[in-house]
């Protein structure tokens, strides 16, 4: 293990993996401090942008921005008390409130620091998890495979804004999409009115027109904005380390709980930051204090959300499944480059695992750094008209769908499927199913239909096997967790009332 | 369900800059009607799916299942979310208690920026890399309520000439 971490670090000796990492985190502080733009837009819009770079230096680079992106959505919610994602929800309840005290340096310290530690535990326990996982899934057959696709989907539940039916329709469109082009075991066209469509739909394009730009289209609706009242920021570094010695084990639970609940496909960051929340006032001295201004509930909140990263990191590198939408637009990602995700990731490709958890430890003083020299101008960062983000999203969508094949089909596609995206958006239809759902569909098909070829059709085969009656079982705990979301809302709800 | 939109962006919306037009009618539909609506549409697609799926050919070995067994099972599953939407959407509708509303704020600007996009996004490869963001970056901008001239001009320049060195100069992306 001590050699191939040596390896991971190694990748730094390119000053190209280092300067992607820097890049990413810019991107990333910039597009989590954007309200509506969240860590799945920020890596999708970047994706084009890493056709022709170095795998090493692409994905290093996208993961800096996917943890970076988490550590910004606390700048909004912490300056302007407007989460720029889900998961810093529960910082701005006590990040705004000390901002109104004029301590907003004090939280974005404490903000940043805890969220960077959080990292750094995370990481080093995706490093001691990932690779027995890995180890154990090489023994897997094509029914653990279904069994494992299906746990995958289950993250299809916490996605439905509380409507089973509409999330599974979301992923009804994403299996149907995922079986558009030749089959791969037969070669025959299915659903291909032309020769363009008989490769599947790739993922940029679908990716760049759900996410990226139907948000344009609702940056459009929400016409131009006016500017929001600047805080003063004052004590940004005068906050003593003492302070996180006194948080040493509100961060290191928080972190565990936080990389725990992140691999749980399904859960994510912004559970883990509600669970840490609770679970740290529940063990504070000073709860009353938790709504209020606590820095306790901060280094819960944050470390939590960004220990989350790592936890969904742990699925995609062992099993090849995603912990996290995010994660599910990774796969892409790798799979661009050659790349395929599972266990047999850590013999094919052992400098990719390995320089990604080397790439969060160095990330952590390099996003410590810019978070905090830079905490002023990234809290300008929400001011920038809204009109001047939605033409940069449009252009970069555009320009990449077509640099992602060199032709105009991947643009066609991604016009279509924005529109498709907003209407989908409109009807309350979650849009991250479908991407989990073409993500699986391939690896749900192929190994239901291998399993049913070992099996001369005997159905018998999926609750045959203990390792896919678990698996299944996990996938049915994980379709469950909405009621998990449902009791952190009545946390929620008891906390305001 | 959403009552006034789906995305974040618009619930952070601040106050109208002097240079905007924020003063368009919004569009209100009952979101029940909308979920019926769309539930017939996506029946009518998960129907055509699993027809087509149906009409693709059977297995090649005795104990395998056809290249259209899986998208026909993906088609069921459709058609009984669907179904379950669609009922519940009638249950809005017939209740008129409690009856959410989806707001379409600034719809005439969003149905241009969708023709906007979908009429010179198609065209980019002739207009070139150059004149298409530019052209595309502009009208986005002006759809989404920028007024300021000075604004525009500039955002879109550079970000088509930004996005020219990106692709078509470092990354080599073939415009011809």
């Amino acid at each position: 293990m001590f050699e191939n971490i040596l390896i991971g670090f190694s990748a730094f000796a390119d000053p190209l993996v280092l300067v992607g990492l820097i890049v990413g985190a810019l991107l990333g502080y910039m597009i989590g401090a954007l309200p509506g733009l969240g860590p799945s837009l920020g890596v999708a819009l970047l994706i084009p942008f890493t056709y022709s770079l170095d795998p090493l230096v692409s994905i290093v680079t996208l993961i800096s921005l996917y943890a970076a992106a988490e550590y910004g959505g606390a700048i909004s919610a912490i300056l302007i008390n407007s989460p720029g994602t889900a998961a810093a929800v529960a910082t701005s309840w006590d990040g705004f409130p000390l901002t109104q005290q004029g301590k907003a340096g004090v939280a974005l310290n404490i903000s940043i620091i805890s969220s960077g530690l959080g990292i750094f535990i995370s990481a080093f326990l995706l490093l001691v998890t990932a690779v027995p996982l890995s180890e154990f899934a090489l023994s897997f057959g094509p029914t653990a495979y279904f069994a494992l696709a299906v746990l995958g989907l289950s993250l299809v539940s916490t996605l439905s804004n509380g409507s089973a039916a509409k999330g599974a329709i979301a992923m009804g469109i994403g299996l149907a999409l995922a079986t558009v082009g030749l089959d791969t075991q037969t070669g025959i066209p299915r659903f291909s009115p032309n020769p363009e469509f008989f490769e599947g739909f790739h993922l940029v394009p679908v990716l760049l027109g759900l996410f990226a730009l139907s948000e344009v289209l609702f940056m459009v609706e929400a016409g131009a904005s006016g500017k929001t009242k600047s805080h003063p920021m004052t004590g940004i570094l005068a906050v003593p380390l003492k302070t996180f010695g006194q948080l040493k084990y509100n961060l290191l639970r928080s972190s565990v709980l936080g990389y725990v609940i992140g691999v749980i496909p399904g859960a994510g960051a912004s559970i883990a930051s509600f669970v840490a929340y609770a679970v740290s006032k529940k063990a504070s001295k000073t709860p009353e204090q938790f709504g209020k201004g606590s820095i306790e509930g901060i280094a819960a909140s944050e470390s939590a959300n960004n220990a989350a990263v790592s936890g969904a990191l742990a699925p995609l590198f062992a099993l090849g499944i995603p912990g996290s939408p995010t994660t599910a637009i990774m796969i892409g990602a790798l799979m661009i480059h050659g790349i395929q995700p599972g266990p047999l990731l850590f013999t094919t490709n052992p400098e990719i695992p390995y320089t990604v958890i080397a790439a969060l430890w160095v990330s952590v003083p390099v996003m410590i750094f810019i978070g905090l020299a830079g905490a002023k101008y990234w809290a300008k960062v929400a001011d920038i008209p809204r009109p001047a983000v939605a033409a940069t999203v449009t252009a970069i969508c555009l320009m990449g769908a077509y640099a992602s094949e060199n032709s105009m089909f991947p643009v066609y596609l991604t016009l279509a499927f924005g529109v498709l995206g907003y209407v989908l958006r409109k009807l309350d239809i979650p849009l991250a199913p479908i991407i989990l759902a073409l993500v699986l569909g391939q690896m749900l098909e192929t190994n239901f239909r291998r399993a049913l070829v070992i099996s001369n059709g005997d159905y018998s085969v999926f609750y045959s096997s203990p390792l896919t009656l678990v698996l299944l079982a996990v996938a049915v705990f994980s379709f469950a967790l909405p009621a998990l979301k449902f009791l952190c809302g009545r946390f929620t709800r008891q906390r305001l009332a | 369900m959403n009552t006034s939109s789906a995305s974040p962006t618009s619930q952070t919306t601040q106050a109208s800059t002097p240079g905007s037009r924020n003063a368009e009618p919004a569009l209100k539909a009952p979101a029940g009607v909308l979920d019926v609506v769309a539930g017939v549409v996506l029946f009518a697609a998960f129907g055509l799916y699993g027809w087509y799926a149906w009409q693709l050919p059977g297995p090649m070995n005795p104990n395998g299942i056809g290249v259209g067994e899986f998208p026909l099972i993906i088609a069921v599953t459709g058609l009984v979310a669907v179904a379950l939407m669609l009922a519940v959407g009638v249950v809005k509708c017939v209740r008129r208690s409690a009856h959410p509303v989806v707001t379409t704020c600034r719809p005439l600007s969003v149905v241009l920026a969708a023709l906007v996009l979908l009429a010179i996004g198609a065209y980019l490869d002739r207009l070139g890399p150059l004149i298409g963001v530019a052209v595309i970056s502009a009208l986005t901008m002006l759809a989404a309520g920028e007024r300021r001239p000075m604004q525009i001009i500039a955002v879109s320049l550079g970000l088509s000439l930004g996005l020219y060195a990106v692709f078509v100069l470092a990354l080599g992306v073939s415009f011809s």
